[in-house]
């Protein structure tokens, strides 16, 4: 338990430490929000009513106090360009991003284990070598191009979806799943390469181990010592990874919204970024990175919990 | 073992070898200007003046896509360089001294991991603009943390052991034990990572200019052409294909060397 | 599985043994992994009786080790060919089905290896690892086999074994984990326990545990052990014939006393030589009039652990207030077991740690080190010119070609040829690293050696070699050592004057000859009777 309380202690500071680079980022960008609002046209007197309006006049540190504590209680500020606030614009886009990283997720956990454990058992077989080969292709695939091209199979030969025709959830959730599984392909694709590779390259190193030979020696046959031994040693790097693939299926999603034309997240960042649309934009990382944060911690969590030796270093 | 002919070694060196071939060819001479519009050949298909066709300007893509393998090129060396270079030095620094400044620096290159390496180029881009040099910086800025992290776990590794013991006791001063002793044999570890690096800005790179917030015309990059690709998807499936594989060629090229690298 | 209870019924059985449990001829191992077929095992034979405890000697390289995992069938099938016949109980193991050898090993044939730290799944809890081979053998309930665990535990002589169990490997030290080991054998009270190297990587008193606990394990069950070790002495110790190999080849077999005392074969002989004894009469030399090359006063030292983020941090001492002093031309041995703090004392000693309290005085010169592993001790990416080159370049006084000729004359002092400039470190021997990596700090000219294990990660033959270096050197260049040592018998041949460590402190020093007849301080006794040496064997000077 003790563990459990540093590692929240250590994410809240990670998180604060995060959302005040984004502040400062955001504080120090050339270019005046108020000015850019009123357009060039505004008389200095304006300008700074509407920076008086906009609280911009107050020092840095007050500002981010303020900001961080409207944040915390919901208040993400006002867009500039939509004029509503920035909550209101994002709440109906998290479950499609939230459902489009969760299916990828899936699909990697589901296809790169069974794949990874079948390579690492017929090691050196024709199979082995042709999922080598076809992962290292995969591997060197870009999110949006293997989004094209899903595209282009599916939807443009094949006809199981129809390109660009986006189902909202509200219409159909099963319109809207079938729709999602293209793009969740796409953004699972190249990771679940990477898992499988990292998978068979872990169990193989695992293999070579002294504990491994001290199974044998038991009378171990090969799945017991695959199964019972060598699998949970192999999990720890994995268990990290996989962690880390959560922080590129956020990125993934923004590239691959843009790909099939779903209006999530992604598509409002970029929005945003080109409108520069200050408020929207910090509220977007600012949460994705907490996502992520937190995601990672729990992949903290789990990894502590399968592998002892972590916590008796944290208890001693 | 040994004997064993390196096959992701030669493979990949071909196929990199290949594609950048075509760059440096493309640097002295290329078949068309990849700007100069032609209405007649409009959405032409392959023939043998113009071997991948034309785009909806009828520029040439063959010769469009030398010119954007270059500019990926370049921006993706030019993010390796930085997020290489400063990855190694806070890594080397932090690994090898630890102390409050590498528990500092940690927390800072934890939280700046939290951000997804696009995610913050997209930061900076939004502060920056966009364009090919702000790619760069931004790109390179998102890549130290990883590097950083790899180099600094290596340092942690190398630092305990007896040659660096025996090296500070024979008289070496730090930097001298950090980069004259240590390095070198980090480098198993460095070129492969160095290599995956090369290969992860590549696919930024396309992938920002594919945003539309990467390189900007008239610079030509692989990711633009794709973006502009997919809009005639129905009509000219074959034009997405080939600035498409030539990303891949190249990346798969890359991430073969640097497996065959590790196997040596 | 074999029949539950069989204890204790074998009392009568030893040294009668009609038919042998296990009978190996010859054996050929052969490697084919590589592009040119390697026989590292040829024509090995062995005959092992109920109850017997068989000794195979030989220094790395000699194929010991692949003979023992040949008849644990634990070599590839795919990687290694075998000829021969290796026969269990009458049962043929090189031509058995791999399930019919699954069916024996942990069963009726168990070993243990030499990496404890290392053997044991780091991931799963004591009590599972034991169980194993009862889960695999046995049609036991979990009651049961919890109760044959703590058994097995306490057999192997762990304290508290109801704790053990529901413990993990790293929670345990490196002598408890091989007790672990030893008990996930026995659990189903196999008929041969293999044993290898089982005792090399631990501390001389829990060496000596150990291998009491295998005697006891032999007497009471009639375990027939095969014991492969590098160390001579223990062989001696445990068991009543032994096999010595070099090279792949049994150089010679036969009882261990006869061998001993009368060995056939030069080899034999060579090996039996370079155990370094007690038995030369050592002068008594009187170093106070010479100069002071090392003072150590009331050095202090202490490890500060953390307890959470922000919690208090509790201080671990690790050294209590050393005292000693070097003179020039000195051998100072200084004997203690791992986590005394002697490795701590010579980071002190070298600079390399700065958190002490006391003092360190050096005579001018320095203090330079040889480390105990000659494979980690040198960079691998540079050539031994460079290396020796180096503290040259630092001191920044010599031309190039006055360097050349340093580390050339250096080379040819510690016994290497000028070729070896050339080399990487990786294309050396370890003995031959080992000279170098004297040679290194000796290129800075100290008056100062401080060596920790130089020669404990070597074979005999190549330590007697080292040893006769050091002495050499010591003589030509007037070098003061210290010598840290865990192995009593070496220490008295080189060392002029012995510390005896113990958690953090000295607790007993003076010549070796004195300390060995006649020791005051209890450990120094247990040290000693670890080590086999008896005090009545010591010639007084």
């Amino acid at each position: 338990m003790k563990y459990v309380g540093k590692k929240i202690v250590t994410m809240c500071i990670t998180l604060l430490l995060v959302s005040f680079l984004v502040f400062l980022c955001f504080s120090v960008i050339p270019g005046d929000p108020a000015l850019s609002k009123l357009g060039t046209e505004a008389t200095p007197e304006m300008v700074e009513a509407l920076r008086k309006e906009m609280g911009l006049d107050r020092p840095f540190f007050v500002r981010y106090g303020d900001w961080l504590w409207s944040f915390v209680k919901g208040d993400m500020g006002k867009s500039y360009s939509y004029e509503i606030p920035v909550s209101e614009l994002l709440v109906d886009k998290v479950p499609i991003t939230v459902t489009m990283s969760v299916m990828s997720m899936l699909m990697i956990i589901g296809l790169a284990m069974p794949i990874g454990l079948y390579t690492t058992k017929h090691e050196g077989s024709i199979i082995d070598r042709i999922i080598y080969a076809l992962n290292q292709v995969i591997m060197a695939i870009p999110a949006f191009f293997s989004g094209i091209l899903i595209t282009l199979l599916f939807g443009i030969i094949l006809k199981l979806f129809m390109p660009g025709g986006y189902v909202s959830y509200t219409t159909s959730v099963a319109g809207f799943l079938g729709y999602m599984i293209f793009p969740s392909i796409a953004i699972a694709l190249p990771k679940v390469a990477m898992t499988v590779k990292l998978l068979r390259s872990g169990l193989l190193g695992e293999k070579n181990k002294d504990y491994v030979r001290t199974a044998y020696s038991r009378g171990n046959n090969t799945t017991n010592v695959l199964y019972k031994h060598i699998l949970k040693n192999a999990m720890l790097p994995i268990i990290t990874f996989l962690g880390m693939t959560f922080t590129d299926i956020i990125a993934g999603s923004i590239v691959v919204e843009q790909v099939f034309g779903i209006p999530g997240i992604g598509r409002i960042l970029l929005t945003s970024i080109s409108n520069r649309d200050y408020p929207v934009v910090m509220a977007i990382i600012v949460c994705l990175a907490g996502a992520v944060i937190i995601i990672n911690g729990l992949v903290d969590l789990v990894y502590q919990w399968v592998d002892p030796r972590i916590r008796l270093e944290e208890a001693s | 073992m040994k004997k064993k002919k390196n096959l992701n070694l030669i493979i990949g060196g071909i196929l990199a070898g290949a594609v950048l071939l075509l760059i440096i060819v493309g640097i002295f001479w290329l078949p068309y200007d990849p700007d100069a519009m032609n209405i007649d050949l409009k959405h032409a298909g392959s023939s043998w003046a113009h071997p991948f066709g034309c785009d909806n300007y009828g520029r040439d893509i063959f010769s469009r896509v030398m010119v954007g393998a270059r500019t990926t090129l370049f921006v993706a060396l030019g993010t390796v360089g930085i997020g290489a270079g400063a990855g190694i030095l806070i890594g080397a620094f932090t690994g090898y001294f630890g102390g409050w400044f590498d528990e500092v620096m940690m927390r800072v290159i934890d939280a700046l991991f939290a951000f997804p390496s696009i995610l913050m180029a997209l930061v900076v881009i939004s502060l920056l603009g966009s364009g090919k040099y702000q790619v760069i910086i931004a790109l390179g800025i998102a890549f130290v943390p990883s590097f950083a992290r790899v180099v600094r776990s290596e340092y942690l590794k190398q630092r305990e052991m007896d040659y660096v013991k025996n090296a500070r006791i024979i008289g070496c001063g730090h930097l001298r034990t950090m980069f004259v002793h240590i390095l070198p044999n980090i480098l198993p570890v460095l070129i492969p990572t160095v290599m995956i690096g090369f290969n992860n800005a590549v696919l930024a790179e396309a992938g920002m200019s594919y945003l539309g917030i990467g390189v900007q015309p008239p610079d030509a990059s692989l990711g633009r052409m794709l973006s502009e690709a997919q809009t005639f998807l129905f009509s000219q499936p074959l034009y997405a294909l080939y600035p498409g594989l030539t990303i891949v060629i190249l990346v798969l090229g890359f991430s073969l060397v640097a497996d065959g690298w590790k196997e040596r | 599985m074999s029949e539950l209870v069989r204890m204790g019924a074998n009392d009568a059985g030893i040294g009668v043994s009609a038919s042998p449990v296990l009978e190996v001829k010859d054996l050929n191992i052969e490697f084919l992994d590589h592009s040119m077929p390697e026989t590292v095992v040829y024509d090995f034979d062995l005959s092992l009786g109920e109850g017997d405890i068989v000794g195979i000697v030989g220094e790395s390289g000699s194929g010991k080790t692949m003979s023992a995992l040949a008849i644990c069938g634990l070599l590839s099938r795919k990687d290694m060919k075998k000829r021969g016949e290796i026969l269990f109980q009458g049962k043929e193991l090189l031509t058995c089905s791999r399930a019919q050898m699954r069916e024996l090993q942990g069963d009726d044939i168990a070993i243990i290896f030499q990496e404890p730290m290392t053997s044991l799944n780091p991931v799963q809890k004591i009590g599972w690892q034991v169980e194993e081979a009862l889960r695999i053998h046995t049609e036991m309930t979990a009651r049961e086999r919890y109760e044959r665990a703590i058994w097995a535990l306490t057999e192997a002589e762990l304290p508290n074994p109801e704790k053990v169990y529901g413990q993990y490997p790293h929670e345990l030290s490196g002598g408890m984990r091989q007790r672990v080991m030893i008990a996930a054998a026995i659990v189903c009270r196999p008929k041969i326990l293999v044993a290898d190297e089982p005792t090399t990587a631990l501390d001389v008193t829990i060496q000596a545990e150990i291998i009491e606990l295998l005697r006891k394990l032999n007497k009471e069950y009639g375990t027939a052990i095969l014991f492969i070790s590098h160390d001579l002495s223990l062989v001696r110790k445990l068991c009543k014939q032994v096999i010595v190999m070099q090279d792949g080849y049994v150089v010679e077999q036969g009882l261990t006393e006869d061998i001993f005392s009368h060995p056939c074969k030069e080899y034999t002989r060579k090996l039996i030589a370079a155990i370094p004894n007690c038995d030369e009469v050592k002068e008594e030399k009187d170093f106070s009039g010479g100069e002071i090359v090392l003072e150590v006063r009331d050095v202090r030292a202490s490890y500060f652990t953390a307890r959470g983020v922000f919690g208090k941090k509790t201080e671990q001492q690790v050294l209590k207030g050393i005292d000693f002093t070097l003179h020039e031309g000195e051998v100072l041995g200084l004997v203690g077991e791992s986590g005394c703090g002697k490795s701590t004392l010579a980071k002190v000693i070298l600079g390399l740690n700065k958190q002490y309290s006391g003092q360190v005085c050096c005579a001018e010169g320095g203090v330079q080190m040889v480390f105990q592993d000659p494979f980690s001790s040198l960079n691998p990416m540079k050539t031994i010119g460079w290396l020796l080159e180096e503290p040259l370049k630092i001191k920044g006084k010599f031309t190039k070609e006055e360097r050349r000729d340093k580390v050339l004359r250096m080379l040819k002092r510690v016994g290497l040829e000028p070729e070896m400039a050339e080399r990487f470190p990786d294309q050396l021997s370890g003995g031959q690293r080992q000279r170098v990596a004297i040679g290194l700090a000796l290129m800075s000219e100290p008056k100062v050696l401080v060596a920790d294990e130089p020669v404990s990660a070597l074979d005999v033959t190549i330590q007697a070699q080292i040893l006769e270096l050091l002495q050499r050197l010591k003589e030509e260049m007037g070098l003061a050592i210290l010598f840290i040592s865990h192995d009593l018998r070496v220490v008295y041949q080189l060392c002029d004057n012995v510390l005896i460590m113990e958690q953090g402190e000295i607790v007993e020093r003076g010549t070796p000859a004195k300390l060995y007849t006649d020791h005051k301080h209890p450990y120094t006794g247990k040290l000693l009777e670890a080590a086999g040496i008896d005090p009545a064997m010591i010639p007084r000077g």
